[in-house]
């Protein structure tokens, strides 16, 4: 087993480079993962560090993500079963569960970064915690509201949504 | 906050929506027109209920009297919600539910009967079917793939269904009525005894005689399986060219 452990840098779109363990952001990043893989043949003969290029996410936003990561795929941080956290009951208190609540408690904007990053770095178990917050978000808000939450301008005519509302007297 | 999300985002984030919370679903739905087409489309409601696995209890229907003290037979379908979903009720008797559908009759008078979607109230009725009793029947409503079982029945409300209508009409014979939507009209099929004791049917499609028998595979599900078949006009022709 190696002692060293291979590191790979992740350049942000505005420049900042991070360092992450190769093993874990692959672990974690099918995207990186594939990056990775591409550059291989090349990296074998030489002791250079590989930057990669990340041009669709911020630093501030990638610094979250690499913290995910970090806390969900590092096999020596990680406690207990990894996988196992999203399959708890309530009341079960996994050690990331309560990481993960922190974890999107975070503003709209902020958020919806994530599901960006996490959709284009094909990190699935990021972008399901982060679409599900997004739609807990949705929850017990106006329909207003909601499109203020999410800059959608409503394109319904007066008519239409009176015969909505009228239609499913219920919901409103 | 003005970031905005890609169609596919969307989506992803309204399939995560609670199953159990049916206003989030039609809320967004009225937020503007992109995100009603992508709940609307029937690709979503697929995924959605695949997401989903366990559909929840949004309510469920029972047959209550109408108030006539003097109308025995005067019950209805009313809707008792387990949630904010409200759907009208119907002025007719529940008599069976599977798949999304709802089999409502205006029972005991003759089968007149409906299927009625209760998500989207949509009712269509089905041609009226003479039975020498209007007492010694029953019917029940399957998705039309309800054989196959190739359907998991997340999202075929709007799909074929098969209705079935057993009666037993006179001490000769019990009659199985079949109506599919597909066709639109009723079929019908003779229950009797087969040569090993077992039930079986027989029922005539064009020309040619169905002789079915009932079977138990290993897992215990009884299903019909066609034994026999004759084709009348064969039949029919031999006997006729048979010398007496």
């Amino acid at each position: 087993m190696a002692s060293e452990k291979k590191v790979v840098f992740l350049r942000s779109s505005d420049g900042e480079a991070f360092e992450v363990s190769e093993e874990v952001i692959s672990a974690a990043s099918v995207t990186i993962k594939g990056m990775i893989d591409e550059e291989s043949p090349s990296r074998a003969d030489t002791a250079a560090t590989t930057t990669l290029a990340i041009p669709n996410v911020t630093a501030a936003t990638l610094s979250r993500v690499l913290h995910y990561v970090n806390k969900h795929f590092d096999a020596a941080a990680v406690v207990g079963r990894p996988d196992d956290y999203i399959f708890c009951a309530p009341g079960d208190e996994h050690p990331l569960a309560r990481f993960d609540d922190d974890f999107v408690d975070v503003d709209n904007d902020t958020l919806i970064d994530l599901v960006h990053a996490a959709e284009y770095l094909h990190i699935k178990k990021l972008f399901d915690l982060t679409c599900k917050a997004v739609a807990d978000k949705l929850k017990g808000r106006t329909i207003d509201q909601i499109r203020e939450t999410f800059g959608i301008v409503n394109d319904y005519t007066v008519e239409e949504e009176v015969e909505v509302y009228r239609e499913n007297s219920w919901a409103f | 906050m003005e970031k905005v999300l890609g169609e596919d985002l969307v989506e992803d984030i309204l399939l995560r929506l609670p199953p159990d919370d049916p206003v989030s679903l039609l809320r967004a739905a009225t937020v503007c027109r992109r995100w009603c087409r992508i709940i609307s489309a029937p690709d979503f409601r697929r995924r959605f209920g695949q997401r989903h696995r366990t559909a929840p209890m949004l309510g469920f229907l029972a047959n209550l009297r109408d108030g006539d003290e003097d109308d025995r037979f005067d019950y209805a379908a009313r809707f008792v919600p387990a949630t904010p979903f409200l759907p009208r009720g119907s002025e007719h008797r529940d008599l069976d539910s599977r798949h999304g559908r709802v089999l409502l009759t205006s029972m005991p008078w003759g089968p007149k009967l409906e299927i009625w979607d209760p998500v989207t109230d949509e009712l269509r009725e089905i041609p009226d079917l003479t039975l020498s009793s209007p007492f010694t029947w029953n019917a029940g409503v399957v998705c039309a793939d309800y054989a196959a079982c190739e359907c998991d029945h997340l999202d075929c409300r709007r799909g074929p269904f098969f209705l079935v209508v057993f009666l037993d009409a006179d001490d000769a014979q019990m009659r199985v009525h079949l109506y599919s939507s597909e066709d639109g009209a009723w079929d019908f099929a003779v229950l009797m005894t087969t040569g090993d004791g077992g039930l079986g049917f027989a029922r005539v499609e064009k020309s040619r005689l169905w002789i079915c028998s009932m079977e138990t595979d290993p897992m215990g599900d009884d299903f019909w399986v066609p034994v026999r078949s004759i084709e009348l006009e064969t039949l029919l022709s031999k006997l006729m060219h048979t010398p007496l």
